[in-house]
């Protein structure tokens, strides 16, 4: 008799098979290879930060282990969308949005950082939460018809996800990237 | 049609790699545009990240996120 684990072996395999035909698509096409080596230029700037640079600050570790969030968000989608599951891969494009609007926002006021990491459930939504994160950034840069709610919505729409929000957990200063331990979790 | 388990599908690998693209770069930017200390290996990524970056949003949306330092 078939165990059901034994199917696990052969959909790996169909997954890798996938992901081999996903990076030989991607090298056929000279507009593909550019997004995929802008993708890859952007992750290793962002592991240059999160991982070798030493931190200067108690806010920049947090800027810090926000890039961590990125960094697994975007090696997530990768791997997901090369295999072959892309409504899963838009999930973590989402994930990127929403923490890349928050750094964004955090970085603009670096005197809140502290206080989001301390903020209760409340508050983390009332004060911190995406559309509150969104539209303070669409009111800095100008934004009247909510920009960044469009992109999310798209994102959204691709992932057909329900929202969650996310926060730091952990602060012991082990980091790692990729499929290691995260010092980041989703509440 | 539905689909049980993987797939491919170029139309939709396209769509997923040009948003990760756009959403993944500006993002990086963002992260590394305040480093504190005088970091010259990590400011020397930057560059080269913001060149690689100025490069792609300039051929494929017609902008740049920011100015490379000199």
């Amino acid at each position: 008799m078939i165990e059901a684990t034994d199917n696990l072996t052969p959909l790996h395999e169909h997954e890798e098979k996938l992901r081999a035909g996903s990076l030989a698509a991607i090298e056929a096409t000279a507009t593909l290879s550019d997004h995929w080596n802008l993708v890859a230029e952007a992750m290793n700037a962002i592991y240059a930060f999160t991982h070798d640079h030493v931190h200067g600050s108690e806010n920049e570790l947090t800027l810090q282990y926000l890039g961590i969030r990125l960094f697994n968000a975007a090696g997530a989608s990768i791997k997901l969308a090369l295999s072959g599951y892309y409504q899963q891969a838009f999930h973590q494009v989402r994930d990127v949005i929403e923490t890349y609007f928050l750094v964004d926002y955090l970085s603009m006021y670096p005197e809140k950082i502290d206080e989001w990491k301390r903020a209760d459930k409340k508050k983390g939504i009332s004060h911190f939460g995406p559309a509150f994160i969104r539209n303070a950034l669409d009111k800095r840069d100008g934004y009247t018809s909510g920009e960044r709610k469009r992109i999310y919505d798209v994102i959204s729409e691709a992932a057909f996800a329900r929202f969650v929000s996310g926060n730091i957990a952990d602060n012991d200063g082990t980091c790692q990237h990729g499929a290691g331990r995260t010092v980041l979790r989703r509440e | 049609m539905a689909q049980v388990g993987p797939f491919f599908d170029e139309n939709k690998l396209t769509v997923w790699l040009n948003e990760m693209a756009m959403r993944l770069s500006h993002a990086a930017v963002v992260l590394t545009s305040n480093p504190e200390g005088m970091d010259i290996k990590l400011l020397m990524t930057r560059k080269h990240y913001l060149e690689v970056a100025n490069k792609w949003w300039s051929k494929y949306r017609g902008m740049k996120p920011q100015a490379v330092p000199s």
